[in-house]
């Protein structure tokens, strides 16, 4: 009966269609010109002009925006409600034009409204308005270039975004490594720990409110959490062994985590409500590196139960184990997209370290970094971007360079992210608004 | 259960060939007579501008001056039939009239002009002319020619036939290196970004208005999909009509206007359908 539906449907169809139709199939992928105006003004004219500066920041370093030059701009938008000239941005080639204002109101806040024009269509894309405490203006900048981007892309933001990770210090023998945090741009560096004890592998919880690493405080690598409002910390438990390797749960209740007990390393689920612990691995192979898929319903882990490190996945209570990397060499730190489509990892090949991905059925291997050492990928928010950090060998002074980069899911688009002195382990946190 | 799928089999099958006699568009072109033979000049005729040649030429009305029956079939070459071939004289001068070897290669001679060519005293032989083969077949072209519905002169009806093969559908009448033209010069204004996810299930419909001079007067889309990524992808097709549309020269639309002015009403509205797929770098 189905067939037969489909078949009158054609049936209709190729009488009905007289029109003339065109397939286009394929695009190009180049960066979208964009123009950002300086925000009009009333009161603070700084504001004006940072708070687009920080938008066309985001937007470029994202690599899916091109911002036209200020000098190229035939039409000075000296009004918030001025209509723009469309053939003027059309003359300079702006497929989108961004136009704001700031003000101050009477609460003491910055009020910052903008619209987003699509210049060839002559028509408004969308309007917004956000206010903040005038200390606060990156924060409302990064919110606005979210705002852009997902109405130019079709995909969240990950610019009001922050990104912890270990800031280290002083040469190869003496390295002081501390737990900090930035804005995803670099600014608005805090340390979080003072360095007296290693750190290493922070995680942000999905909720922002806790973040959970290793550290050597106790004389024994342990699982601590941390407050991010109060900065106070505690241990997980003291477990007998080492624990090492946690992340969050989807729902942040619960940590999943690798403990090692007599040289035997299996994986573990604590509740953090109850503080009950459940064994999900038992395997006499090194079982590590877990990560639960965004929906909270599966586990990505490494285990060298095969002869040597490979992917596995399973469900959250630890049944239907499956392999799913099959290539050379080895294979670490699975992370798992927030938007469910890949499983970024670290690989190891012929003495080289690897970032790369394969799809969650192990489908699709691209590598898409390498170095002497790349490590520890970590996932933007939106599933697009991933940061993860770049160690070069040492120097015939003893000296060894710890860097974040990012790169685009495509493979395209490696950057470094600004830190101050050197970094690794990064940590890109959910998007905070 | 047997006789219930036995009476549904047959009543499907009934349906289906009911259907093909009522809804099937191909099988109209049964009813129709048979096409005329239709010679087209190579040299004259781009193949890639005139894809889509007619359908209707035979049912085309001819022009008032042309009158088939008067004019009588000329005589055609005396080197048609096969055994004369080798003593076959020079034909008689008919430049005009005589299409060009390549014109012929699919055309067979008929019967019945082989023993009127027979009866024919020839001239004096030529033997080693290498070409009787061509000759006879540029004869009974020209035959072939006089037999059918037009005595036109070749060009004329050339001409006739492919005015009347752009009849129709707009579908019919663009030829297949315009319509690839116009989706190139699309496919390089529509910018999108390859990473963004399911974009390789979206298909985007725009509906474009056109003014006669090919630029765009409304761009709209017409489907709704479920994807994320489907608005701002959709607009962006639609921003790349516009945008493609301000190229002046360069504009896709401008070859409708230039070389199909005369079909104005079958372009002015035009369905563009955007599929991303290669844009994906994955």
């Amino acid at each position: 009966m189905k067939k037969l539906l489909i078949l009158l449907f054609f049936c209709w169809a190729s009488i009905v269609h007289a029109e003339l139709h065109i397939s286009v199939d394929g695009a190009k992928s180049d960066p979208i010109p964009v123009a950002i105006t300086q925000f009009s003004t009333k009161t603070s004219t700084e504001l004006g002009r940072l708070i687009p500066q920080i938008i066309q920041n985001d937007l470029e370093r994202s690599h899916l925006f091109r911002v036209i030059d200020e000098d190229a701009y035939i039409q000075q938008m000296d009004s918030f409600d001025e209509k723009p000239r469309f053939a003027d941005w059309q003359a300079i080639g702006a497929h989108v034009l961004i136009h704001g204002e700031v003000s101050e109101g009477l609460d003491g806040k910055v009020h910052v409204a903008f619209r987003i024009w699509d210049v060839f269509a002559a028509q408004q894309l969308t309007a917004s308005s956000a206010s903040t405490h005038p200390d606060n203006w990156r924060k409302i900048a990064h919110v606005i270039a979210d705002t852009i981007y997902e109405r130019l892309t079709g995909e969240k933001g990950y610019f009001d975004t922050k990104i912890a990770f270990i800031s280290e210090k002083g040469n190869v023998k003496n390295k002081q490594r501390r737990l900090a945090v930035m804005d995803q741009d670099g600014a608005n560096l805090r340390y979080l720990t003072d360095g007296k004890s290693m750190v290493v592998t922070p995680r942000f919880a999905p909720n922002m409110r806790q973040i959970v690493y290793m550290s050597y405080q106790n004389g024994k690598p342990q699982v601590y959490l941390m407050d991010t409002t109060t900065l106070a910390t505690r241990n997980l438990g003291n477990f007998e062994g080492m624990s090492f390797a946690p992340r969050f749960s989807p729902d942040s209740k619960k940590l999943v985590y690798s403990m090692s007990k007599r040289g035997n390393s299996d994986i573990y689920l604590y509740d953090l409500d109850t503080s009950k612990r459940t064994q999900l691995t038992s395997h006499p192979a090194i079982d590590t590196s877990p990560c639960f898929s965004p929906d909270g319903k599966k586990i990505v882990f490494n285990s060298d139960r095969s002869g040597r490190q490979q992917l596995y996945t399973m469900s959250a209570d630890g049944s239907n184990v499956q392999r799913i990397s099959f290539g050379e060499g080895s294979y670490a730190t699975p992370v798992w997209s927030p938007r469910g489509d890949y499983i970024a990892f670290t690989k190891i090949k012929g003495g080289t370290f690897y970032i790369g991905l394969m799809k969650p059925d192990g489908a699709g291997e691209r590598l898409i970094a390498e170095g002497w050492l790349v490590e520890g990928p970590t996932w933007a928010p939106n599933g697009r971007f991933l940061a993860f950090w770049r160690q070069t060998p040492m120097d015939r002074k003893g000296n060894q360079s710890a860097k974040l980069y990012s790169i685009d899911v495509t493979g395209y688009h490696e950057q470094e992210l600004q830190t101050a002195g050197e970094a690794s382990d990064p940590a890109w946190s959910p998007l905070l608004h | 259960m047997q006789r219930k799928a036995l009476f549904l089999s047959l009543g499907l099958h009934i349906l289906v060939i009911g259907l093909m006699f009522v809804d099937f568009h191909f099988t109209k072109e049964y009813t129709k007579a048979p096409p005329a033979i239709l010679m087209v000049d190579l040299t004259k005729v781009k193949i890639a501008d005139k894809t889509n040649l007619p359908q209707k030429s035979v049912a085309k009305k001819q022009p008032p001056k042309v009158e088939p029956k008067k004019e009588a079939p000329k005589p055609a070459s005396k080197a048609d039939k096969p055994k004369q071939e080798v003593k076959a004289p020079e034909p008689k001068p008919q430049p005009k009239e005589a299409p060009k070897p390549k014109d012929a290669v699919a055309v067979q001679p008929k019967k019945e002009e082989k023993k009127k060519e027979a009866s024919k005293p020839a001239s004096k032989p030529k033997p080693k002319k290498p070409d009787y083969n061509l000759k006879s077949l540029l004869a009974s072209v020209e035959k072939v020619r006089q037999d059918t519905s037009s005595s036109a002169p070749q060009e004329e009806q050339n001409e006739k036939a492919l005015d009347n093969g752009t009849e129709g559908r707009m579908d019919k009448i663009l030829t297949i290196s315009d319509k690839d033209f116009i989706a190139t010069k699309l496919r390089d204004c529509w910018n999108i970004d390859g990473g963004a996810q399911g974009i390789e299930d979206i298909v985007i419909e725009v509906r474009v208005l056109l003014n006669q001079d090919g630029s765009v007067r409304e761009a709209t889309i017409m489907n709704r999909m479920n994807q994320p990524a489907f608005k701002s992808l959709s607009e962006s097709a639609r921003r790349a009509v516009y945008v493609c549309a301000k190229k002046g020269d360069e504009s896709p639309f401008k070859i409708l206007a230039d070389n199909y002015a005369d079909h104005y009403s079958d372009w002015k509205e035009l369905y563009l359908n955007f599929n991303p797929m290669d844009a994906n770098v994955f």
